[in-house]
Order: structure tokens, then sequence, then C-alpha cells
């Protein structure tokens, strides 16, 4: 079998199918990716059950009331699970994509872009139940104000909410109202065209994946917003603003998500494109894949929203200085995210691989490999999420920290910012792979096997992924440093030297994890294998 | 253009595989740096221990990166004496 002919006669064997065949097929596939999204429900339900007896028995008079708080908090974290559900359900029972128009390749890639973007329903499930359960324990502690608890508890989800919604207009618009199978042209034969559409419909949703990170944070956010209320409800308009002030900030990677997946969708700049096929199509799997970072700064954010809300509820009259560390902080958690979309707009705007290769429909082995590195640049992106969540926690900690002692704000902002500088590293290394990949690529001089060639790309996309535990490990350590700064500033310089050291031993698996990339991509020892 | 052979096939698995094993990484990332931030509270704490802290800090550190080092030895393995090409025969 030939490299790159074998990607054209798998497809090519796909067509072989029933056209109905393979478009039903693909909505199995489609209608399971999407029930993945009950992952979100079933975590954030179990915490708020768990909050829930722990209420009871704190405060046994007044269980009634917190079981009816925990019900409803749980029923709102129910919802992405059920908009999952009723995805599965039109697949299996009004399947719309089984008599659409255009390629059949297009439609079945679109059954199964859409069961990918439900996945975001994880995020609004787990948040959701958060704040269900931080609701149940404030009205348990404070049964007295339990209606502007619940008031703020729904208001928080409904926020929560938004990043899930953004996916099932995605997974809709490709079920019923599917712009790429309008465009593309009926019938079995693979084309160039539907080739890329088809690959266009699969990046869409794995861009809306980003919007697990939004829905987690939020509902944090939500649940410290109903907390406070509930220790200081006198505050409560001013911390219930900080609550959507700071949720709004971590809205920021679920809507560049939502851009990208209408851009791919709506405005798809890759279809006029002149170049090679493969290269184009795999450039739209990467620039989905490297979206999924968002989820990263959307947590991140969220918690530094929600820890700001604590310190105003507590603390309302060092609010300004409160929220401008937590903006600062949530500033330097997105940095990450932007990377991601950095890389996503080069590999769907200005992909440099494409000058590389061949124009036209013609699959050889050079387009073979480029395409292969948009996939791993893509791939490496998705460490950007190490550091959002990470840094996202410093800036919530600094948040805390500038609210108990402001006479050390300064210091400890300082100290926040150092930290979260650390805790960048991973996402810096990957960027750095992904660049290399697309700007300065060694793979395309190599001889030897194509197909090694190809897949130590994509090896050294997936190792990058690594660098997501050095970030969010780097952010803690950055975060309870600040903590500890902010409560003995004179004990600075010891603090500051352990934080240090234990960040520097938590880059090490990051450092391997790049090595193992520059191995494969510089001198790859399984070519002399071959 | 060269045909795949059986062993290129192997040989592409293994690339994939190597940067699949390093994901592993994520898990000591994220302990390690746990167990940075509690060293730098306690040392806050209690300035007088950073010493003893930062010994039981290494200490727990160097075992939480163990999984990681199993992750960089398969890859390595993968890489440099992939025992799979022996099998081919």
């Amino acid at each position: 079998m030939e490299t790159s002919n074998s990607i054209m006669n798998f497809l090519n064997y796909l067509m072989t199918f029933d056209r109905r065949a393979l478009i039903l097929g693909a909505s199995a596939i489609g209608a399971g990716l999407a029930m993945i999204a009950g992952i979100g429900p079933g975590v954030g339900q179990g915490f708020a059950a768990g909050k829930g007896a722990e209420a009871v028995a704190k405060n046994p008079d007044n269980s009634k009331n917190s079981t009816m708080v925990m019900l409803l908090g749980a029923a709102v974290a129910e919802t992405s699970g059920i908009l999952s559900l009723v995805v599965a359900m039109i697949f299996l029972f009004g399947n719309p994509l089984v008599d659409a128009e255009g390629s059949v390749l297009v439609i079945a890639a679109s059954a199964i872009g859409a069961g990918f973007s439900m996945i975001a329903g994880v995020g609004p499930g787990i948040g959701q139940g958060y704040a269900a359960g931080k609701g149940t324990e404030a009205v348990a502690d404070h049964p007295d104000r339990q209606s502007s608890i619940i008031r703020t508890m729904f208001l928080g989800q409904a926020v929560a909410q938004t990043t899930g919604i953004y996916a099932l207009i995605v997974t809709l618009v490709l079920m019923f109202g599917n712009p790429l199978a309008a465009i593309s042209s009926g019938g079995v034969a693979v084309n160039n065209i539907a080739m890329i559409l088809g690959a266009s419909a699969v990046a869409a949703g794995l861009a809306m994946i980003a919007g697990i990170g939004p829905g987690v944070g939020q509902g944090f956010a939500a649940g410290k917003g109903a907390e406070a209320v509930g220790i200081n409800p006198e505050a409560g308009r001013v911390s219930t603003m900080v609550m959507l002030l700071g949720a709004a900030v971590a809205e920021t990677s679920g809507i560049l998500a939502l851009v990208v997946a209408l851009i791919l969708l709506f405005g798809n700049p890759l279809v006029d494109d002149a170049g090679s096929v493969i290269v184009i199509a795999a450039s739209a799997i990467g620039a989905g894949f490297s979206m999924i970072a968002g989820v990263g700064p959307g947590i991140g954010q969220g918690y530094a929203a929600g820890k700001g809300t604590e310190a105003v509820a507590k603390h309302p009259d060092r609010q300004s200085s409160i929220v401008r560390t937590m903006f600062l902080g949530q500033a330097v958690a997105q940095t990450t995210g932007i990377y991601a979309l950095i890389v996503s707009l080069v590999l769907m705007f200005g992909n440099p691989l494409m000058a590389l290769a061949g124009g036209g429909g013609e699959i050889n082995n050079l387009a073979v490999i480029l395409g292969c590195s948009a996939i791993g640049a893509g791939l490496a992106m998705i460490a950007g999420i190490g550091p959002g969540v990470g840094q996202g926690y410093a800036a919530g900690k600094g948040a805390e920290a500038v609210g108990i002692n402001p006479k050390s704000g300064r210091v400890t902002t300082m100290v926040m910012l150092l930290g979260a500088a650390v805790a960048e590293t991973s996402g810096i290394l990957a960027l750095v792979v992904a660049l290399i990949l697309l700007f300065g690529n060694p793979l395309v001089g190599q001889s030897g096997s194509v197909v090694v060639i190809a897949m130590a790309a994509v090896g050294a996309g997936f190792s990058m992924i690594a660098g997501v535990g050095p970030g969010i490990g780097q952010g803690y350590a950055a975060g309870k440093g600040t903590e500890a700064v902010g409560k003995r500033p004179q004990y600075q310089s010891a603090i500051v030297r352990t934080m240090f050291l234990g960040q520097a031993v938590a880059q090490t698996t990051g450092i391997y994890a790049l090595i193992i990339s520059l191995v494969l991509m510089f001198a790859n020892p399984l070519l002399r294998l071959v | 253009m060269e045909p795949i052979t059986g062993r290129e096939l192997v040989l592409a698995c293994s690339a994939v595989g190597a940067g699949l094993a390093m994901i592993a990484g994520i898990g000591p990332g994220i302990g390690q740096g746990y167990a940075a931030g509690k060293g730098a509270e306690s040392v806050g704490r209690q300035p007088e221990a950073q010493g003893d802290i930062v010994r039981t800090m290494l200490l727990g550190a160097a075992v939480a990166e163990t999984t990681g080092i199993y992750g960089l030895i398969v890859a390595l393995i993968l890489l440099f004496a992939n025992p799979l090409i022996r099998l081919l025969g």
C-alpha cells in the first residue's frame, strides 16, 4: 500500500458502502460521543449530594429546605445531560442527516462533529453541580437567607450553561442547517472539497469542547456567589456583581471556540484554498484540536472569579483592589488560550505548510508529512489547559490575599505574577513545538519512511500534552505561595524560594516530554530501523 | 512512492505510542505542584522548620515523579531499543 494513496483508498473504501449505511453508522458514533457529556452532571450532582448530606447532618432542623435546594440545583445541573440525550435521540429516532442533500462524506463527518460538540456539556454539569452543593451548604448555615442564596445560585448556574448552549447550537446547525453539506456536491465520489468540508465539520465539533472550561469555572463562581450572599447579605449586590464580572471573563475561551467553529462552518477560508487537499483538511483538524486548550483558562478564570467574589463578601471595603488583582490574574490565565487561538488562526488563514506542499488534489508524500505536522501542532497546544487552570488558581489566591491583608497587596501580587510566570513554561514550550512544526518543520527534509516521519509529528504533538500537569501544579504552588506571603510578608524570601524549588521539580515531566518531542522531530531514531 | 511495509507500520505506531506515553507526565506535574504549594505554605507558617519542610517536600515529590519516569522509559524504549521490531521475524 502506498502511504498517501492509502488515505484515498480508505475513503474510497468507505464510499463502497450504501450512502444511508455510512450516514447511519456515523450517526451512531455521534450519538455515543454526545452522551459523554453525562460525565458532567454525574460529577456535579454527586458533589451536590455530598454537600446535601453534610448540610442535613449540620442542621437537621432545616433538612427539608436543604434537600429542596440540593434537588433544585441538581435539576439545573441535569440540563447538559438532557440536551445530549435529546441530540442522541434525534440521531436514533428522527435522524435528519440520513436524507440530507450533499456529499455523503461531509454529512457523515457532520454527525461525528455534532457528537464531539456536545462533550462541552461536561463543564456546565460539573459547574452547576458545584453551585448546587454550595447553595445547599449556605442554606443550611443561614436558613433565613434562603431566597437570596437560591437566587444567586440560579443566576450563576444560568451563566454556567452558556457554553453548553453554544455547543448545542453548533450541533443543531450541523444536523439541521448544515452549511457545509449545502456547498458540497452530492454523490459518493470522494472529491477534494468534500474532504476539506468533512474535516471542517469534525474540527468545529472539536473546538466546542473548550466549553468545558467556562462551564466548570463559572459554576465555581456561582457556588462561591451563593455562599457569599449567605455569609454577608449586606454585600450581596456587590458580590453578585463581582461574580458576574469574573464569570464574563471566564466566558472568553468559550466565545473564541464558538468563533472558530462558526468560521469553519460559515466562512470557511479553507474551501477556496488551492493548496494540497490533505494539508488543508488536516489543518482544519489541527485548528479544532488547538482550541481545546480553552478548557484551562475557562476553569482557572472561573476559580479566580469565585475567590474574588468570596473575598469581596468578606471585605467589601477592599473591593477595588480585590477586583483589580482578580482581573490581572485572569488576564495572565488567558495567555495559553490566546496562543492556541493564534495557532488555530495560522492553520486556517496563513498556513505556512500550504506553501511547502504542492497545490491541487494530488496527494503526495510531502503532503502527508505536512498534514500530520498540522495535526501535531494542534495537539501540542492542548498543553495550554495546564497553565490556564494553574494561573487561575494563583489569581484566585491573589485576590483572596489582597482582601485579607491589603497592606501587603503589592508584594502578594508580585509573588502571584512570579509564580504564574513559571506556570506559563509548559504553554510556551508547546507553542515553540507547534511553531517549529509550522514554520521550521524539520521533518520535510528528512529522508526515509514517509509514514514514520509523519507519525513522528503526531507523536511529538501528543507528547507535549504532558504540559497540562506542570501548568496546573506550578499554578497551585504559585497560589499557595501568594497566600503564604499575604499572611506573613516578613518570610517572603523563604516562601518564594521554596515555591520556586518545588515548581522546578514539577517542571521535570514537561521537560521529559519536550525531549521526546524534539527527538521525534529532529533525531528520530526509528528512521534508522526501517 | 514506496509501499508501506509492516516494519514501517510498527515504527510509525511506535512514534505515536512514545508521544502518548509521555502524557502520563500530567500526574507528577499536578502532584508535585501541590507539594510545592503546601511546602511554601508550611514555610510561611513555620519558617524555622524550613529545612525539614523542604526535605519532606522533595522526598514526596521524588516519589510522585516515578510514573512520569515510567512513561519516559517506555518512550525511550520505543524510540531507541524497540523490542517490537525483533518480534516481526
